[in-house]
């Protein structure tokens, strides 16, 4: 639809001035009031007849008759905002494995609806991924691993259903899995009762070392076998000081160690309320004599049982090693024998207790896992009745993450073999921007990964540096584009353009995608937007028409009923589809969207509507997130406001856009230099970048900066580089995501009013010292290195650097001058 | 008054002012090369000669010539102290060719000999912030 008139509009003379006077006198502050010597500075002369032209023609544009501007300003493709459909994802759970397909040329059988409520009608959602696989499976466990330390932190919301697929980090409770932790000597001999009686004689031997703290078990298999267990009893410990099991004052303990070994095992005394604040949590002191613990003020009659608790962590292979070594010194005969050890945990009672620890130490992986201080391990189910290869998608709830700088993530496969040591291929699917469910200022980041899975794979084990909020298993990419199944036809009777009413006013076509990528969609997500399905017309004896390809569509039309058709027009990229009279167009399917009403709170869809054969059967679906992105069709007085409203906050040059950036980046970047390069000051001028390339680390430091520079050379003049970063170090990576999270934000916002930027390019700032034997002074911070002698060196780096023969440094400057 | 800077692209740290002398000179030829109503967001800017076009140079037109170019210079150069301004007739006289075609009459010859146009030549001392400048230019009109 056509803007309605504005209101009339003069720019006045000295207004412009008075605004300019402000503007200059932030660099200039001899500008800042007028005096007698404005009339003869050929500067201001110029600046004055700028201002009087605008004003002039401003009054001019006044006289215009209003239907003329309306007319051009459609012309330049101004028009009215329209819908938006919004985005998110739900969570499926499929009876069996398949795939949930869109394709070009059918609808897809799967709808997804939220339920009538007394405000709202049902909403529909439609997939936007040309094919997710979806297969039966359960979150088992979601744990941390802290300093080495086991945490649970959250599981599954249910153990079958819906539930099973979904997973939230809400607790943290450090793990209690290896206070049963066992090791188990498997021993072969031709006599087992003589092989027992000589174990239980060492073991019993082994007592008298009052190690304290190590329990023993002898278990005869067969004829043939014998196996000696060994765990971790702290309780017995205290058995010979406290024999009743209960406290007296201070408990003391045996804690002595193993053969050719210092380990005794990392624990803490309980943080129960009824020890003293004191002693919660702390490491129990030495005993006045060698090998022994002390615990003072414990309460009387506390039971001893409860006093210690092991830090949640798996021995070490060489206790393990120690433990056996330690039992053949007291009798040399068991030196002798083959012994081969397998470890394990006892299954929990509590399910919340991870279920796969037991074989990652089995193993010996432990430590090939942990291998970073913090990880958190995803454990899920994948196997399924009947074993199917394909992919699995899960996805993940990252806060904090920048979506191009997600931290490492590794997924272990589990078959009945054990864990696999070679870890599953994966690749990002998509990765979407949604808001915080614990509404934090900042928006979450889902990141969906596509796992390569195998038949033999019963559950897999992702293993990841990120700290997810939440996991999910199944997640589809939705959004509030529902298709329209029409089924009119048309019978074209003239050559000229042929109006059709359609049955929705909210029209989905390319332009409205185009008006939803603006918003803050990361990279993946808008190529799935851009190459989804939206029209599809086939034609009698013709080309089909597909996506509204070489006809005319004004999604905003408010002519009849429902957005207005034109066929035999030209589209807005002026492809005809010509269609002769007589032929017949059928109007199969479109999309439609229900703008802002799309943006529905977690849990609201949660209705799927699906043939009886459908494969694979959904049984039900969830999204865990608040749908986003949704805005209403602009109205006419906000087109006017957007389209003739004077704007104080246009950019037009680098001086504007720094102070839209400071303002912008808030007191985070209060410090902070800010540097912005237009096209024609950077391109006039030879120029460089930090570090230079003689730099022996510069390939390390260029790295990740030399595509920003070939991005650079090879954009053109509405890409403006932005140099960001503290005058006094190096900022870091995430910080300079977060800046340029925010940057392209605003650029993004500038560009719907003025486009002469349409892109940006966002560098670290590297503050540079300079060093010289000239006593000049020169303004800090200096990019200009034109006129410079001596050397140059990064701030907190010792390496000089000659200066560049060039004139300008695009993304460092002298911040510090040192003479020698 | 604030500086003036040269009419050129510079970058970083550098700025080119003018020095006070260039700066004087630059803010008087504005004025006085610049006819009333050419700036049309300012029309009363600069120093109104075009009377003198095509009229007799008369010891009165002169002195009112003098008076404009003082007026002005006070108007729009206040900071300025004109401490004397001459402006005196240039003839052509002695400066032309006294060679007679024979085809050209004596009383005409005898006008040309004298010179076909007259000049005015301005003679400016100025004082700008306690330092005087003496100039002199001829008036384009």
């Amino acid at each position: 639809m056509r803007v309605p008139p504005p209101n009339l509009l003069k720019l006045d003379k000295e207004v412009l001035l008075e605004d300019l006077r402000t503007k200059l006198s932030e660099k200039y502050p001899d500008y800042a009031v007028p005096e007698d010597g404005d009339s003869t500075d050929p500067a201001w002369v110029i600046l004055e007849q700028a201002a009087w032209l605008a004003e002039l023609l401003s009054e001019q544009l006044d006289q215009y008759p209003y239907s003329m501007i309306q007319e051009f300003v459609h012309l330049m493709g101004g028009k009215l905002n329209p819908a938006v459909p919004s985005l998110g994802f739900i969570i499926a759970n499929p009876l069996e494995a398949g795939d949930i397909t869109v394709e070009k040329s059918s609808t897809s059988p799967w709808r997804f609806f939220t339920l009538q409520t007394e405000d709202l009608d049902i909403i529909e959602f439609a997939s936007l991924e040309p094919k997710v696989h979806v297969r039966p499976s359960a979150i088992l466990s979601l744990t941390e691993v802290k300093n080495k330390e086991l945490f649970l932190v959250g599981g599954a919301k249910s153990e079958a259903g819906i539930g099973s697929q979904e997973a939230w980090k809400t607790y943290k409770k450090q793990s209690r899995i290896f206070d049963e932790e066992w090791v188990r000597y498997d021993l072969t001999t031709s006599n087992a009762a003589a092989l027992i009686e000589t174990l239980e004689n060492a073991i019993e031997s082994l007592e008298e070392r009052k190690i304290g703290w190590l329990e023993f078990r002898v278990e005869q298999v067969s004829n043939i076998r014998v196996s000696v267990f060994a765990r971790i009893n702290l309780e017995k410990s205290f058995s010979v000081f406290q024999p009743t099991g209960l406290s007296e004052g201070d408990v003391r303990g045996h804690w002595g160690t193993l053969d050719n070994s210092t380990w005794t095992p990392p624990v803490r005394v309980a943080s129960l309320p009824t020890l003293a604040p004191s002693i919660r949590g702390i490491e129990p002191m030495p005993g006045l004599r060698r090998g022994t613990i002390l615990i003072p003020n414990v309460p009387d009659s506390f039971e001893t049982k409860q006093l210690l608790e092991r830090k949640s962590m798996p021995l070490k292979r060489d206790v393990v090693d120690s433990i056996w070594e330690t039992l053949t010194h007291m009798d040399q005969k068991l030196a002798t024998l083959n012994v081969s050890v397998s470890r394990g945990v006892e299954p929990s009672s509590d399910v919340r207790e991870p279920s796969w620890v037991s074989t990652v130490i089995n193993q010996e992986l432990w430590s090939e896992l942990i291998d970073r201080t913090e990880l958190r391990i995803i454990h899920v189910q994948v196997g399924q009745n009947e074993p199917t290869s394909g992919t699995f998608r899960l996805s993940m709830v990252l806060k904090g993450v920048s979506e191009n700088n997600i931290p490492p993530i590794r997924i272990f496969g589990i078959d009945d073999n054990g864990v696999e040591r070679v870890p599953l291929r994966h690749n990002i699917a998509w990765r979407l921007r949604l808001p915080d469910p614990n509404a934090g200022q900042r928006m979450v980041l889902v990141v969906a990964l596509d796992i390569q899975l195998t038949e033999t794979h019963q559950e897999i084990l992702v293993v990841t540096e990120c700290d997810p909020m939440a996991v999910c298993c199944n997640s589809i990419l939705v959004g509030n584009v529902p298709i329209v199944q029409d089924g009119r036809q048309v019978e074209i009777l003239r050559n000229i353009p042929e109006a059709v009413n359609l049955l929705y006013d909210d029209l989905v076509n390319k332009d409205v995608v185009e008006h939803l990528l603006r918003d803050n969609i990361p990279t993946d997500v808008a190529q799935l937007l851009s190459k989804l399905p939206l029209a599809y017309f086939p034609v009698q004896h013709a080309n089909t028409i597909v996506d509204f390809e070489g006809v005319w569509l004004d999604p905003t039309s408010t002519v009849g009923e429902g957005a207005l058709m034109r066929l035999n027009a030209p589209d807005r990229d002026g492809v005809l589809h010509s269609l002769r009279p007589g032929r017949t167009v059928q109007l199969d399917w479109y999309r439609r969207t229900d703008g802002e009403y799309g943006n529905v709170a977690r849990g609201d869809i949660q209705v799927v509507e699906q043939p009886n054969n459908a494969s694979p059967n959904i049984l039900s679906i969830f999204n865990p997130l608040d749908t986003f992105y949704g805005l209403g069709r602009e109205n006419e007085r906000e087109a006017i406001d957007r389209m003739f409203n004077p704007s104080g906050r246009v950019a037009v040059l680098p001086t504007d856009w720094e102070r839209l950036l400071r303002v912008s980046l808030g007191l985070k970047a209060r410090e902070w230099v800010i540097r912005c390069w237009s096209h024609p000051e950077r391109s006039l001028i030879s120029h460089d970048f930090w570090p230079p390339p003689s730099n022996e680390n510069s390939v390390v430091l260029r790295r990740g900066q030399q595509s920003l520079v070939d991005t650079l050379y090879r954009s053109g003049a509405d890409t403006m580089l932005v140099v960001v970063g503290a005058a006094d170090h190096l900022i870091s990576d995430s910080d300079l995501d977060w800046a340029r999270g925010l940057i392209e934000g605003l650029v993004r916002r500038q560009r719907q009013r003025l486009p002469l930027i349409k892109n940006v390019v966002v560098m670290k700032f590297w503050p540079l010292v300079l060093r010289t034997s000239k006593t000049e002074t020169i303004p800090l911070p200096c990019f200009d290195i034109g006129e410079l002698d001596g050397t140059l060196r990064s701030v907190g780096s010792n390496q000089e650097q000659d200066i560049p023969n060039k004139m300008l440094l695009l993304n460092a400057a002298i911040v510090e001058v040192e003479n020698v | 008054m604030k500086k003036i800077m040269h009419a050129s692209l510079t970058i970083g740290a550098r700025k080119p002012f003018m020095t006070r002398t260039e700066e004087s000179l630059t803010r008087i030829d504005m004025i006085l090369k610049t006819q009333a109503g050419q700036m049309p967001w300012k029309p009363d800017f600069g120093c109104d000669l075009t009377d003198l076009i095509g009229e007799s140079a008369t010891e009165d037109r002169i002195k009112s010539t003098q008076n404009e170019v003082q007026r002005t210079l006070r108007k729009w150069l206040p900071s300025a102290n004109v401490l004397s301004c001459d402006v005196h007739l240039i003839t052509g006289e002695g400066q032309v060719v006294n060679y007679r075609d024979s085809s050209v009459p004596v009383a005409e010859s005898a006008l040309v000999a004298l010179g076909t146009d007259a000049r005015l030549e301005l003679r400016l001392d100025i004082e700008v912030e306690n330092e005087v400048l003496e100039l002199g230019s001829e008036l384009e009109i």
